[in-house]
Order: C-alpha cells, then sequence, then structure tokens
C-alpha cells in the first residue's frame, strides 16, 4: 500500500524534556491508524506537529510524498483536523460555523453551500442547521466539531479523542461515520484512550510512551507481543502490560 | 475568501448584544449628562469675545474728559460698552451686573478689575488701554484710540455644549472599539478556534484583514446609530457631513487597529482592554474630552500629541466655521496610526506562529 504520511526522526523538546523522540512511523493510504498512549505520552504533540500546530525541534514530516514544510500551504488543505477541544462558536448557528471553517479552503458560492450542507448531513445535524452552536448538547458539538473539518474533502483526517464526554449513541454514530469515511478512501488517524473503540475501527495500532512507538501491528500482532492465545487478551491488558500501571500524573 | 470571515465574525459581535448596546448607550448618557451639567460653561464663553460691558469710574478731576474721548473711541471701534460708574466699589459691581471687566483711573494710574470666567475679555482691555497710554506717552500727546487686532483663531467661535458634548463622546467611545472586538476575541481564544486558521494554511495578513474589517463595520455602526440617536433626542447638529464622517470612519480604523495590535502583542482580552482604555483616557484628557480643549491648561505641544485632539477640533470647527485647519491632521494622524498598528499586529502574529511551541 502506498505510504500517504511519514514522520522522519521527528523530535520536540520543551527544554531539556524530551516529549516526542526520533519518531518514524509510516501512515498507508486508505487505512486507519490508531494512535495510543498514556497521558503524557506525546501523541497530540504528534498530531499537532503534523498538523502545523506545533513546531517540531528537528526531523520532518513527508506527506503525499512531499516535504511538509516546504509545500504546507498546498498539503494543509488536504489535511483535516478534529480536535480534542471543541473549536466551534458558540455564538454562530451550525452551517454558519461550516461555513466559516470551510471557506478558509477557498471554497465559495454554490460549492460551499453544498459542502455545508453535506457535512452537517453527514454528521446527522442537517435539520439542526439553524440553531444556535451553544444550544447544542455535548454530542451534538462534537459532531459539529467534526463537520467544520470534513467540508473540503480532505484525504487524510485526524480525529484527537472525538469521543471524549458524550453518550454512547454520539460515539456509536461518529465511529460508523470514520468508518464510512474509510470506506470512501479517506484515510484516518485516530487517537483515544478508549481501548475497545481503537480496536473496532482500526487496521492498524501504534502503542506510544515516553515520546516513543514501543509497539506497532494491528491488534492481533499487538495481543501476540504478549501472549501466543489472542482470544484470552483484550487490548487493554496489552496496553497495561506494554505501558505499565504506574500513574502518569503531568 | 474572507468575505465569509468577515461576515461571520460580524455576526459573532453583533449577537453580543450586551457589548453593542453598551457601545450604543454610553456615549449617549455620558453626553446627556455633562450636556446638562456644564451647560452654561460654554455658553458664558461663546459670543463673550464679541461684545461685553466695561465698567470704569475716573478719580482725577483733570484728565477725566480726555479719557472719556479715548473709551468712546475705544468702544466705537468695536463691540465693547464702556459704562461709568461713580464711586461705586469695583467688585460690588462686577458681582451684581453684566459687566465683565471694570477700570478704576487714577490720578497717574488703572486699575483694571476682571470677573472670573473673563480673562479674556480683560487681557483686551489691558491691551487696548496699555496701547494708548503707551503711544501717548511716547508722542507727548492726549491718548490716541487704540485699535487692537484680536487674533480670533485664539478663540473658540461660539459652540453649544450639546453640540460640543455630542461630537466629543462620539470621538471619545470610538476610540474604544476594542470593547466590541471583545465577543470576536473572547470566543475564539475560549474556543480555541486559532488552530483551525493555522491548519487551514491561510496567512496572518488575510486573517488580520478579515478581523479588522468587520471589527470596523460593527464599531462604524454601532457610532452612527449612537451619533443618530444623540442627533434625534438630545438635539446634537454636526458640521459638513461628508467630511465628519470621513474623520469619524477613519478614527473607528485606527481605533480597531489600536485594539487589534494591542491584542496580538499581548494575546490577553483583559490585558488589551485595561491598556487600551489607559492610553485612550490620557489622549482623551490631553485632547479636550474631559477638559473642554478651549479652556484646557495642557499646553498646545501636548494636545496635539493626541489624535483625539486633532479630531475634536476638526469635528467642532467643521460646525461651527464650516472649515478647520486641523482637518488635515485629523485624517492623516489616525490614517498613520492604522498603517503602523496593522503592520506591528501582522508582525506579532507571524513572530508567534513562528515561535509557537
Amino acid at each position: 500500500m502506498e505510504t500517504i504520511l511519514r514522520t522522519i526522526d521527528l523530535t520536540k523538546k520543551y527544554g531539556s524534556k524530551v516529549v516526542v523522540d526520533n519518531l518514524n512511523i509510516e501512515i498507508k493510504k486508505g487505512e486507519v491508524f490508531g494512535l495510543l498512549g498514556p497521558n503524557g505520552a506525546g501523541k497530540s504533540t504528534t498530531m499537532n506537529m503534523i498538523c502545523d500546530i506545533v513546531r517540531p525541534t528537528l526531523g520532518s514530516i513527508e506527506f503525499m510524498g512531499m516535504d511538509f514544510r516546504k509545500n504546507k500551504s498546498e498539503l494543509l488543505r488536504k489535511l483535516g483536523y478534529i480536535p480534542q477541544d471543541l473549536a466551534i462558536h458558540g455564538n454562530l448557528k451550525a452551517w454558519e460555523n461550516v461555513e466559516l471553517f470551510t471557506s478558509l479552503y477557498g471554497i465559495k458560492g454554490e460549492e460551499l453551500k453544498k459542502a455545508i450542507n453535506e457535512s452537517l448531513d453527514y454528521v446527522g445535524l442537517l435539520e439542526r442547521k439553524n440553531d444556535y452552536a451553544k444550544n447544542f448538547s455535548g454530542g451534538m458539538k462534537r459532531r459539529l466539531n467534526i463537520a467544520c473539518a470534513i467540508g473540503h474533502h480532505p484525504d487524510l483526517l485526524i480525529f484527537d479523542e472525538p469521543t471524549v464526554g458524550i453518550d454512547p449513541q454520539s460515539r456509536s454514530f461518529i465511529l460508523d461515520k470514520i468508518k464510512e469515511s474509510n470506506k470512501k478512501g479517506t484515510t484516518v488517524i485516530y487517537t483515544s484512550h478508549y481501548m475497545e473503540e481503537v480496536e473496532a475501527i482500526c487496521t492498524r495500532i501504534a502503542i506510544m510512551d515516553n515520546g516513543k512507538i514501543i509497539a506497532i501491528g494491528t491488534s492481533e500482532e499487538l495481543k501476540k507481543l504478549v501472549v501466543d492465545n489472542t482470544e484470552s487478551i483484550t487490548l487493554e491488558e496489552v496496553f497495561l502490560t506494554l505501558t505499565g500501571k504506574k500513574l502518569r500524573d503531568y | 475568501m474572507i468575505r465569509y470571515l468577515i461576515k461571520n465574525n460580524i455576526k459573532i459581535m453583533s449577537r453580543s448584544m450586551v457589548n453593542v448596546l453598551c457601545f450604543i448607550l454610553c456615549p449617549m448618557i455620558v453626553s446627556a449628562v455633562l450636556i446638562s451639567a456644564f451647560s452654561s460653561l460654554l455658553n458664558k464663553y461663546e459670543g463673550s469675545t464679541e461684545s461685553f460691558i466695561v465698567g470704569y469710574s475716573i478719580k482725577s478731576k483733570d484728565g477725566s474728559e480726555s479719557i472719556r474721548q479715548l473709551l468712546n473711541g475705544l468702544g466705537s471701534n468695536s463691540d465693547i460698552t464702556f459704562a461709568e460708574y461713580q464711586n461705586e466699589d469695583p467688585e460690588t459691581i462686577l458681582s451684581n451686573s453684566e459687566v465683565a471687566s471694570f477700570v478704576e483711573f487714577g490720578e497717574n494710574d488703572y486699575k483694571i478689575y476682571v470677573k472670573d470666567d473673563f480673562e479674556i475679555q480683560g487681557k483686551i482691555i489691558e491691551g487696548m488701554l496699555s496701547v494708548s497710554f503707551n503711544s501717548m506717552i511716547a508722542n507727548g500727546t492726549e491718548p490716541q484710540t487704540a485699535e487692537i487686532t484680536v487674533n480670533k483663531a485664539d478663540f473658540i467661535p461660539p459652540v453649544d455644549s450639546t453640540d460640543y458634548y455630542g461630537i466629543i463622546y462620539i470621538v471619545y467611545f470610538a476610540w474604544c472599539a476594542i470593547v466590541c472586538a471583545s465577543g470576536l476575541l473572547s470566543s475564539e481564544k475560549k474556543y480555541r478556534i486559532d488552530n483551525r486558521f493555522r491548519i487551514s494554511g491561510i496567512c496572518e495578513f488575510k486573517l488580520y484583514l478579515a478581523k479588522f474589517l468587520s471589527v470596523s463595520i460593527v464599531v462604524l455602526s454601532g457610532i452612527t446609530v449612537s451619533a443618530l440617536f444623540s442627533a434625534l433626542f438630545l438635539g446634537v447638529h454636526w458640521g459638513n457631513i461628508l467630511l465628519s464622517a470621513l474623520i469619524v470612519f477613519i478614527l473607528v480604523m485606527a481605533s480597531t487597529a489600536l485594539g487589534l495590535m494591542f491584542y496580538s502583542i499581548t494575546n490577553s482580552l483583559v490585558l488589551t482592554v485595561i491598556i487600551v482604555f489607559a492610553i485612550v483616557w490620557i489622549l482623551g484628557f490631553i485632547g479636550g474630552s474631559f477638559e473642554v480643549y478651549m479652556f484646557s491648561s495642557t499646553p498646545e505641544s501636548v494636545r496635539v500629541i493626541s489624535p483625539i485632539y486633532h479630531e475634536n477640533r476638526a469635528l467642532i470647527e467643521l460646525l461651527v466655521q464650516g472649515k478647520s485647519d486641523y482637518l488635515l491632521s485629523a485624517i492623516l494622524y489616525p490614517l498613520a496610526l492604522v498603517i503602523g498598528c496593522s503592520g506591528i499586529s501582522v508582525a506579532a502574529n507571524q513572530l508567534r506562529r513562528r515561535g509557537r511551541k
């Protein structure tokens, strides 16, 4: 399979503290890549470096065969980022939020109207398009957060813990939509603390700790690292075995 | 592309109704209070440099006729009325009559008494008498009638306090544009919208331009509504509407640019509001927002530092004279601020983006 994203010796240091340490990962086109790790493992920093929100201290990122830094403006248009924190304006209606963020990618006029309706329909909010975002429930806000990032039809979607603090119905809806997008050819990078979610939707999973990838592979491959009989162990047990049970207070 | 940003920024700001209402009502309320409190202040001043009454008494028997002739001559050459009093206390006359100044002619000297708030009239009469008597001493003749040319530019033309405060507080509150922008800026900060802007690849200049234009439009709309309301309900008049609108338009842009610059530098809305309010208060203080600039004790060299002074003078003079020597500076000064502050804002945002952790 073709590689869509590659990190080469990606490193991020804050002072003397190394948050991401010589990270080398390859994301294949059309896969759902899960990134797991305890708090402070460096997952969000890695995501932020890929999205150009945080600048790497060392190393580089290759996206669609091009150096990210050198072709940033072109490549950012092919990227969709769903941040962990809700990034929507409460004082705007649902469609206005989608319009605002989709228009940033140069989409306008009829094409923009179509993109707004498609995005809201995709997350099941089309009928609530004229409601203010501040009046939405937690799950609806999360869905709107997703709609704001997909209007420009990105090739790579990055989800940073998109199901935090929402009800099971909304979570199930979001996971189904991620699978649906993937089937249509969108590559997905997904981080979460919910192991069953990652196991359910990800084709490959990387476990990160102390800024490094300590294990990578399919769910089965990861389980085999710990026990031979993969049916007797859950992904969470693999995770705890590999990262330890010590509390991570950052 | 940025038209959608501008449109939605305007919606966010206009939906923060508290800010917008404050912005529309504050100038009206403050000017209404000041108009009623200081209505007599400007009335006392206006027109009194044109015509006023001077009382006098003559103790000397010898020269009394020539002094009367001199004063009659001075009176006929100006709008000053000279009224003679006999053996009355000058201070009593000043306090009990409309006399602005009183001259007590002795044997070889004269003494001028001036009523409070009529210092300028006192100076005028002092100058007239001084020139007349100096020419008499120099020529060894009878005192000659002196013509004193009063430099009118040093005095304000008559202006109604309603118009003065109505205009001055539109200018003052227009400089507080950051109040209107706070709804947008706090929403962007609270929801970390900045990250979405970053990953969209939109350049800092376009982002700044969208914010600058949307804030300016909202502030200008608010100020226009406030000006219309104060014209309707308080009876405030404006001079040349087109030129006045141009001055207000540019000052609103300068105000927006100033606020956004401090926000770009500090990245803190609270700090920005404190800094901007402090600066605007100082500029207003030396520029005539609190102390009527005609009576201000602040030296002219300090007053010209404040763009508010240029705008106040230009707008007031456009109203009362139809022209103003301050028109050009009232346009160019804020325009320079727009360019300077915008440049610093974009540079500060770019530096922050480059130096981000």
